[in-house]
């Protein structure tokens, strides 16, 4: 493992998902919209992803610099549109760049190991384990059913699609399921996990000034200057 | 028996994991197909209502329970939220899979008609993503209200997306979702009750 | 002890067609058992059975009993049943639930709820090369241990913390198998294991099964292959119409004619004395002659053909092992190599000479000679469809 990345916890990422999205309703400040922006790409850059910020941050001052530089000498229809999008865009900048970094930086095992410890119902962890498992199979059958509709010179259509993909779902589902009750997935105990879930240091600093930031925000909004 | 019951609810699960991510990929196809293209993105959820009523209709045959139907609602809107887009996709998303989740329940997810019904409320999940354009004008344009230029804009932009264009996108959902599951419950009896599979 | 107590069994409630059919039959602990026999004669629902998918997973009318050192199986939920017995399946693909290797064989223990890792040294260090087998290959407490112990006896520590979907099929029945193995059952059941396997494949399959009797594991395998399993089977059960109709041993089985195989559906147990007799290619008007083929999967090249002759009126068979390239060979003539990655290269300085029936000679490009390939397995389909 990479030295210089620092491995944060998958829960503490959504929990700043969540208290992002909550707290882009706060203020509409662009100070507010730096610290955000720059919280984010913080973390991301100690994680180890330090490209990515620097796209992420060119993408912030190009959009930035639209906004101030470009629009006022434009009017009419092309300022709303490019307004909109440009402002739109670097509002949620936080929340991509947060979404992008669980998407990329987790593993399915962890994934399903934090499912487990929140102890979420089985309802929700083997559908969900489940999906992740599918997917490439998904392509797999999808490949193989052009191509014995390209053998048999079928045209393609809903029915055409569907009904095989449908099909192949039903069966695999089956061998799947049996497999996997076989190896005690039907247990109503509790289900344990190779990877260990567990907060470290880092985890829990992130954690605390997050909420630190949180309660100043609340308090600077509530007494008037945010 | 509790030692079946336990069984049989696993093995439904792994079903329904199986065609919520068939329902996933359908959403993925067709957004990434609309998404780019303005006036094909109105039209997103209305095709992916088309395609993906016969996953459905599976899903509800092979997982009859309460659970997975709120899942495959909420999972495209949880892709949305990672993506960025505003926590309204949430919402609708909770809203419609709850309601599809209880009528389609009270058939016991057998109920064909009750079955439609219910995935009609369940392909406005993705509503939240486009709502924003017209009920929150005045969150994403605050501070350009600082900059005393909100008037113009709002009225530029209502010019060009009126209300009636967010009651189209609505019916065009409803309407696309029950033809949908008329092609659907053709593929069953053409094919998959011949097949034993339902 | 396995003790089946005239069981019986069908698939339909009404209970008309009977799989399984007042079946008898007594294992001791350590004995490996063969059940064969033609297709649909029980044997994949004896290892339904035994694996506890019947009754729980399979809905049906089941009579009878299932002993397990005296506890019926039929009464037990599966996860019970599954710390006692573990079950392999045929299809490579659609056996394993996770993406990553090493999850997959900790799979299992993690379902029963072991402890991931533990603070004890691990007991490697205290085995002693001379102790007896039960203790040298007994599992340790904790996941970890016991998927570190898995790789180690069954030599599978290069497929480690892989993605499984870029394993081979032979790799994926592996680590299915080592997936159960990390549960250490007493009993291992395995329906046609080698169906989707080549014949290395099918080694490493023996070998791990060779090592399992070794341990004093039981095992039951439904098997149409026997070759492979020629010194490691006490018995084998042949069965018919879902009854057991006689046993076997290996020795008897190797001596069945050539028509008695034919017959009883059991297919030979010594490879090297089934008769092959090899012949030469009789010359024929109609030849398709490919020269030159190249095929590319992105870089790698998967398919270089010089030269072939494929003549009319034979039977041309394309084999080889897992990864040699006949599907790709296979998909490339019939046009859809495509779709599966496949580039071609030297597209049109592939020269094809195809005699057509009337007698010419004719050279053409590869994608015209695709076509040609193409309307003579329309016209055959369409032919047949018509019959």
């Amino acid at each position: 493992m990479d030295t210089r990345e620092v491995k944060f916890d998958l829960r503490t990422k959504l929990m700043l998902l969540l208290v992002v999205n909550l707290f882009l309703l706060l203020s509409h400040t662009f100070i507010f919209e730096l610290v955000l922006v720059f919280g984010c790409l913080l973390l991301i850059t100690i994680d180890g992803q330090t490209q990515s910020a620097l796209h992420f941050l060119t993408a912030f001052l190009i959009m930035l610099g639209i906004d101030q530089l470009g629009t006022p000498h434009m009017n009419g229809f092309a300022f709303t549109l490019v307004s909109f999008l440009v402002v739109s865009l670097r509002k949620f900048l936080p929340c991509f760049i947060l979404g992008k970094w669980i998407l990329t930086k987790t593993e399915v095992s962890e994934f399903v190991a934090v499912m487990w410890k929140l102890r979420l119902p089985q309802t929700a962890i083997i559908p969900l384990s489940v999906i992740f498992r599918y997917f490439p199979t998904i392509k797999e059958e999808w490949t193989s059913i052009r191509a014995a509709m390209k053998m048999r010179g079928i045209h393609v259509s809903l029915e055409h699609i569907m009904v095989p993909l449908l099909m192949s779902a039903v069966n695999i589902s089956e061998e799947l399921s049996a497999a996997a009750l076989c190896r005690g997935l039907d247990n109503p105990g509790v289900h344990t996990s190779l990877v260990e879930v567990k907060f470290g240091y880092h985890d829990y600093a992130v954690w605390v000034i997050t909420g630190v930031l949180a309660v100043s925000a609340l308090f600077l909004k509530g007494v008037g200057i945010l | 028996m509790s030692n079946k019951t336990n069984t049989k609810k696993s093995k439904n699960l792994v079903s329904a994991g199986v065609f919520i991510a068939l329902y996933f990929v359908v959403f993925l196809v067709i957004g990434c197909c609309c998404m780019p293209l303005p006036p094909l993105y109105l039209c997103m959820s209305s095709l992916i209502a088309l395609v993906a009523a016969p996953v459905y209709l599976m899903l509800l045959n092979k997982a009859p329970m309460h659970g997975p139907v709120f899942i495959a609602a909420m999972l495209p809107c949880l892709f949305l939220l990672l993506q960025g887009n505003i926590w309204v996709v949430a919402v609708t998303g909770v809203i419609a899979g709850i309601l599809a989740e209880i009528i389609a329940g009270t058939g016991n997810f057998h109920n064909h008609k009750l079955n439609v019904l219910s995935y009609v409320f369940f392909s406005q999940n993705l509503l939240g993503g486009f709502l924003p354009i017209w009920i929150m004008r005045d969150y994403y344009f605050a501070d350009t209200l600082e900059r005393g230029m909100s008037a113009d804009f709002c009225n530029t932009l209502e010019a060009m997306t009126p209300i009636w264009v967010l009651y189209l996108m609505i019916a065009g959902t409803v309407l696309f979702a029950l033809i949908g599951c008329v092609i659907g419950k053709r593929m069953f009896k053409k094919h998959f009750e011949k097949a034993g599979m339902v | 002890m396995i003790s089946f107590q005239n069981v019986t069994w069908s698939y339909q409630e009404g209970g008309k067609s009977k799989s399984l059919d007042s079946i008898h039959l007594e294992v001791k602990d350590g004995e490996c058992i063969l059940l064969c026999g033609k297709s649909g004669c029980g044997k994949t629902t004896m290892t339904r059975l035994l694996g506890g998918l019947i009754p729980n997973f399979y809905e049906g009318n089941l009579q009878g009993a299932v002993l397990l050192d005296g506890r019926n199986l039929c009464d037990l939920p599966m996860y019970e049943i599954s710390k006692q017995v573990g079950s392999v399946f045929q299809n490579p693909r659609t056996q394993f639930y996770t993406v990553n290797t090493t999850s997959e064989i900790a799979f299992g223990c993690e379902n029963l709820g072991m402890e991931p890792e533990m603070e004890t040294p691990p007991r490697s260090a205290q085995r002693q090369d001379d102790s007896p087998m039960q203790n040298r290959y007994a599992m340790g407490e904790s996941i970890a241990a016991r998927v570190r112990q898995t790789a180690r006896d069954l030599e599978i520590e290069s497929l480690l913390d892989r993605n499984i979907f870029h394993l081979s099929g032979g790799e994926k029945q592996i680590i299915a198998l080592a997936s159960i193995y990390a549960m250490s059952p007493q009993v291992y059941v395995l329906d046609e294991p080698s169906s989707n396997l080549d014949v290395q494949a099918i080694e490493k399959l023996r070998k791990i099964l060779t090592l399992l009797k070794q341990q004093g594991k039981t095992i039951i395998i439904a098997e149409h292959r026997t070759w492979y399993l020629k010194n490691l089977v006490d018995r084998a059960v042949y069965m018919e119409n879902g009854k057991i109709i006689r046993e076997y041993t290996m020795a008897e089985l190797a001596q069945f004619t050539i028509e008695e195989q034919f017959q009883s559906g059991i297919r030979t147990v010594d490879l090297l004395s089934y008769p092959i007799t090899p012949c030469t290619a009789a010359p024929s008007n109609h030849t398709i002659k490919l020269q030159d083929i190249h095929c590319f999967y992105g870089k790698t090249e998967a398919l270089s053909v010089p030269e072939l002759s494929i003549n009319s009126g034979q039977i041309t068979a394309i084999i080889g092992n897992n990864g040699a390239g006949k599907s790709t060979f296979v998909s490339c003539m019939l046009s859809f190599g495509e779709l599966f990655g496949a580039v071609f290269s030297k597209l049109f300085s592939a020269d094809f000479t195809y005699k057509k029936p009337d007698g010419h000679n004719i050279t053409c490009r590869f994608c015209e000679f695709r076509e040609y390939v193409w309307k003579q397995c329309k016209t055959a389909r369409d032919y047949g469809q018509a019959v």
